[in-house]
C-alpha cells in the first residue's frame, strides 16, 4: 500500500507539473491574443503608410519621366531659335541598373541676360526642372553683358525587366 | 516420602494469561498506521482525480485558444511581411526616387534671391548650384573686406542661416582699388519628405528662407520681380 501511495505521490507530482506547463501554455497564448487588436491596428497603420509610399513612388517616378529629350530640346530651344543662348546639348554618360535607366545631359548655354534669364524661366515652368542635377553661371565680361553656363540633366527612362 | 502437588489445585475457571503491554501499543500503532494509509491512498486517489479533472479542462481551453493563436500567427506574419515590404520601398524609394534626384531647386528663384542680397560693392562672378548635395557655391569680388563680410555675415547668413553659409578662400587683390576675391558655399535646407509632409505650406519662422513646399514647387517664378534679376546686370554685377 505504501508503495502504491508513493507511486501517486509520484504521478501527482508529474500532473502538477503537466498542469503548470499548460497553464503557463495558456497565459502566454492569451498574452498573444490580447495582441490581436493591436496586431490589427498596427497592420493597418502600416498598409496605410505603404500606400501612400506607393503613391510618392508613382509620383516621384512620374516626375522623374515627365522630362524627355525631345521636351528638353524644346523647352531650351525656346520659339525664337535665332536668339537662343543654347550652344550645345549632348549626352554625356547613361547607366541602366535599378528600375530607372539614367542618362546625363550637358548643356552649354551663352548669350545675353534676357535671353538667358528667358531660358531659365522656361525651364522653371516645365517639368524638366526636377531632373537638373547641377548648374553653373559665369560673368564672361565684367559688364555684365555675356553669361555662359552649364547645365547637368538626369533623365530617365523605365527599364525593361529582364 | 511426602508427595508434593505442583499442579494447580482448583479445577475450573483458569486465570487468563495478562497480554503483554508491547503487543498492545504494537496493535494500537498498527492500527493507526493501516488507517492513515488508507486514508492517504484515498486522499492522493482524490487529489490525482482533482488534478487529471483540472488538465482535461486545461487542455480543452488551450485548444479553443487555438484557432486564436492561429489568427495571431498569420496576422504576426502579414505585419512582418509588410514591414518588410516597407523596408523595401522605402529603400527604393531612397535608392532610385530620392529627393536629390527631385532637388526642385528651380533656378530662377535662387538667382533672385542671390542677387537681392548682392550690396552695391560686391560683384558676383559665377554661381553654382550643386543641385543634388543641396549646396550653392557663389564666387565675387567685393571692393573691401568690410563690404565682403557685410555681405557674408548679414546679407547672407540672414537668408539662409548662420550654420548654412560658408566661408570659403579669401584673395587680397593688389590692383587700384583693392578688392578682395572669395568663395562662399550655402547649405540649403532639405526638403521635407512628401510622405510625411503637411497639406499646408511650412515655414519654421525663417521668413527669408525659401520655403519647401509638399506639392514638388520650390517657388514661383512669377512672384519674382523682374528687378532683382535685372539688378545684376544694371550694376554690372555679371
Amino acid at each position: 500500500m505504501d508503495y502504491g501511495n508513493v507511486q501517486s505521490a509520484n504521478r501527482t507530482k508529474t500532473l502538477k507539473q503537466t498542469l503548470e506547463e499548460i497553464q503557463f501554455d495558456i497565459q502566454a497564448q492569451s498574452a498573444m491574443i490580447e495582441q490581436i487588436p493591436t496586431l490589427r491596428k498596427e497592420i493597418k497603420m502600416f498598409e496605410e503608410e505603404y500606400k501612400s509610399l506607393q503613391a510618392v513612388r508613382q509620383q516621384r517616378m512620374a516626375l522623374l519621366l515627365a522630362c524627355r529629350e525631345q521636351m528638353l530640346l524644346d523647352v531650351l530651344r525656346g520659339e525664337s531659335p535665332d536668339r537662343n543662348p543654347l550652344q550645345e546639348f549632348r549626352l554625356q554618360e547613361g547607366a541602366s541598373g535599378g528600375v530607372l535607366a539614367q542618362y546625363l545631359y550637358r548643356v552649354e548655354l551663352k548669350g545675353s541676360y534676357q535671353e538667358m534669364i528667358a531660358l531659365l524661366r522656361r525651364l522653371d515652368e516645365s517639368p524638366c526642372r526636377h531632373n537638373i542635377s547641377h548648374w553653373i553661371l559665369t560673368a564672361e565680361d565684367e559688364d555684365g553683358d555675356t553669361i555662359s553656363g552649364s547645365l547637368f540633366f538626369r533623365l530617365y527612362r523605365e527599364s525593361v525587366p529582364k | 516420602m511426602r508427595q508434593i502437588n505442583l499442579l494447580p489445585t482448583v479445577k475450573g475457571n483458569a486465570e487468563k494469561a495478562p497480554i503483554h503491554s508491547f503487543w498492545k501499543r504494537f496493535g494500537i500503532l498498527a492500527a493507526i498506521v493501516l488507517i492513515a494509509s488508507v486514508g492517504l491512498a484515498w486522499v492522493l486517489r482524490i487529489g490525482l482525480a482533482d488534478l487529471e479533472e483540472q488538465i482535461r479542462l486545461a487542455e480543452i481551453r488551450r485548444k479553443a485558444m487555438e484557432p486564436e493563436l492561429k489568427q495571431f500567427q498569420d496576422l504576426a506574419n502579414q505585419r512582418n511581411a509588410l514591414r518588410t515590404d516597407l523596408q523595401k520601398i522605402n529603400e527604393e524609394i531612397d535608392k532610385d526616387f530620392s529627393l536629390n534626384l527631385l532637388a526642385d531647386l528651380n533656378i530662377c528663384p535662387i538667382v533672385e534671391q542671390i542677387t537681392l542680397s548682392i550690396p552695391e560693392q560686391v560683384w558676383l562672378k559665377s554661381l553654382e548650384c550643386k543641385v543634388e548635395d543641396r549646396q550653392l557655391l557663389l564666387e565675387a569680388t567685393a571692393q573691401s573686406e568690410q563690404g565682403m563680410k557685410e555681405f557674408v555675415l548679414r546679407n547672407l547668413q540672414n537668408q539662409y542661416g548662420e550654420n548654412a553659409v560658408t566661408l570659403g578662400s579669401i584673395q587680397r587683390g593688389g590692383g587700384f582699388p583693392p578688392t578682395v576675391q572669395f568663395d562662399v558655399t550655402i547649405h540649403l535646407r532639405q526638403r521635407p519628405s512628401p510622405s510625411r509632409c503637411p497639406k499646408e505650406k511650412e515655414s519654421d519662422g525663417n521668413s527669408a528662407q525659401p520655403v519647401p513646399r509638399c506639392s514638388g514647387e520650390t517657388g514661383s517664378i512669377h512672384s519674382i520681380p523682374d528687378v532683382g534679376i535685372a539688378r545684376i546686370f544694371r550694376h554690372g554685377l555679371w
